[in-house]
């Protein structure tokens, strides 16, 4: 069975160069053979559905996080953990004609002695920062 | 049980995604379209450049309207040399009379029969290869005339009081006059132009959109000078590629454009780099 994950994120909405913030947990608490949880900040350029199909384009890492079993960072997480992962100063989302640039907070947890993966994301949107 | 400890420990594509933005510097979008921020010497004829302002010259899109119209005209020739063989050997094959291409003697065969049928198919086949040829000799005669032209009429002469674009700026435009004829008509508009391109199996799909964010002069003559602005929320120029599966961009220009005589259209883009707000 796979393990739940909650993802909350503070906002909707965040401004270019600011902590996105939020908090995860496990309802059902950590299950025994995690060897890692990692939160990243994604960025996806689709190509817009208004024009044919969509398809992914491209996707970027700027902010990446991980807990580990190896380095025992696992055991200091909190219920709930909380996480501020900074967008950069240059990033925005943008939904055009023929792409759109969307934003996500991914956690990945990976567990077993395979490694299966467990994958959350929640979306949000960068506005651009003014003069 | 458990499987040993020799499983492969593969990293989450996070992960690598990560240490590959990591392992490389981030690309500076650069204003390598524009040239030295010296200040404008006295070119522009009978406008008064103003005394301390520095004006930056901007520089037209590598079009090449010369390159188009040769490969427009290669690809018609070859093209239309292949389509019209093509139908002068069917009609060979069908009459077997190499001296007479039409049979005017032969009866026009039943409209619900087979052979009329095929006969038809055929002549539609040909139809849409002919007409491809026709759009590609159109293509080709109308980049050679802008060749032409361009070449007769020379570029304008466009100049910014900035030295970097980003949301919101607000700036001063000068363009001069073209080296011969009168440009009538004249609109300045600023255009962003986005740009997808999908990478296939066999063959690769792209897409061009271009928007017009703003006008800055309509009607009047050459040379003029304005004012405009690069709207606040205006998404800056952006690019990214992906070797397997494509790319996607957003480019900024400034568009010139009238009709010399009043009716041959004429337009030259001269390419902006909008900055993010953030790293000015």
């Amino acid at each position: 069975m796979k393990p739940m994950i909650e993802l909350k994120l503070s906002a909707d909405h965040y401004r270019a160069g600011e902590g996105v913030n939020g908090c995860f947990r496990f309802p059902e608490g950590v299950p025994a053979d995690v060897t890692e949880v990692e939160l990243s900040l994604v960025r996806f350029v689709n190509r817009s559905i208004s024009r044919g199909k969509e398809g992914a384009i491209h996707w970027h890492v700027p902010a990446f996080q991980a807990w580990t079993a190896d380095e025992k960072t696992l055991s200091h997480m909190l219920d709930p953990q909380p996480f501020s992962l900074i967008a950069p100063v240059d990033s925005r989302s943008y939904a055009g004609m023929l792409f759109k640039i969307e934003w996500c907070v991914r956690i990945r947890l990976r567990f077993g002695p395979t490694r299966k993966d467990v994958v959350k994301d929640v979306m949000f949107n960068i506005i651009p920062s003014l003069t | 049980m458990s499987k040993p400890q020799s499983v492969e420990r593969k990293p989450s594509p996070e992960r690598l995604a990560f240490a590959a933005t990591q392992a490389q510097p981030r690309p500076e979008l650069r204003d390598s379209e524009m040239q030295t921020e010296e200040p404008a010497k006295d070119a522009f004829g009978s406008i008064d450049p103003g005394a301390d302002s520095a004006w930056t010259e901007l520089q037209p899109e590598c079009d090449l309207p010369g390159c188009s119209f040769l490969l427009y005209a290669i690809g018609a020739i070859v093209w239309n040399a292949i389509v019209w063989g093509g139908i002068i050997v069917e009609q060979i094959r069908l009459l077997n009379k190499p001296a007479n291409l039409i049979a005017p003697n032969q009866p026009r065969p039943d409209r619900n029969s087979y052979e009329f049928f095929c006969m038809s198919f055929g002549v539609l086949f040909w139809c849409f290869f002919a007409l491809v040829g026709l759009w590609l000799t159109f293509l080709a005669i109308g980049y050679g005339l802008r060749w032409i032209m361009l070449r007769k009429t020379g570029l304008p002469k466009v100049e910014v009081s900035v030295h970097r674009f980003v949301p919101g700026t607000s700036f001063r435009l000068k363009v001069g006059k073209i080296a011969r004829g009168r440009l009538r008509r004249l609109r300045i508009r600023l255009m962003c132009r986005e740009y997808v391109l999908l990478k296939g199996i066999e063959s690769d799909s792209e897409w061009t959109e271009e928007i017009i964010a703003g006008e800055f002069s309509r009607g009047r003559a050459l040379p003029v000078e304005t004012s405009g602005s690069i709207p606040q929320l205006a998404m800056p120029s952006f690019s990214v590629e992906d070797p397997e599966v494509g790319s996607a961009s957003l480019s900024w220009f400034l568009v010139v454009s009238g009709r010399i005589l009043g009716v041959i259209p004429y337009w030259v883009k001269y390419p902006i780099v909008v900055h993010p707000v953030a790293t000015r």
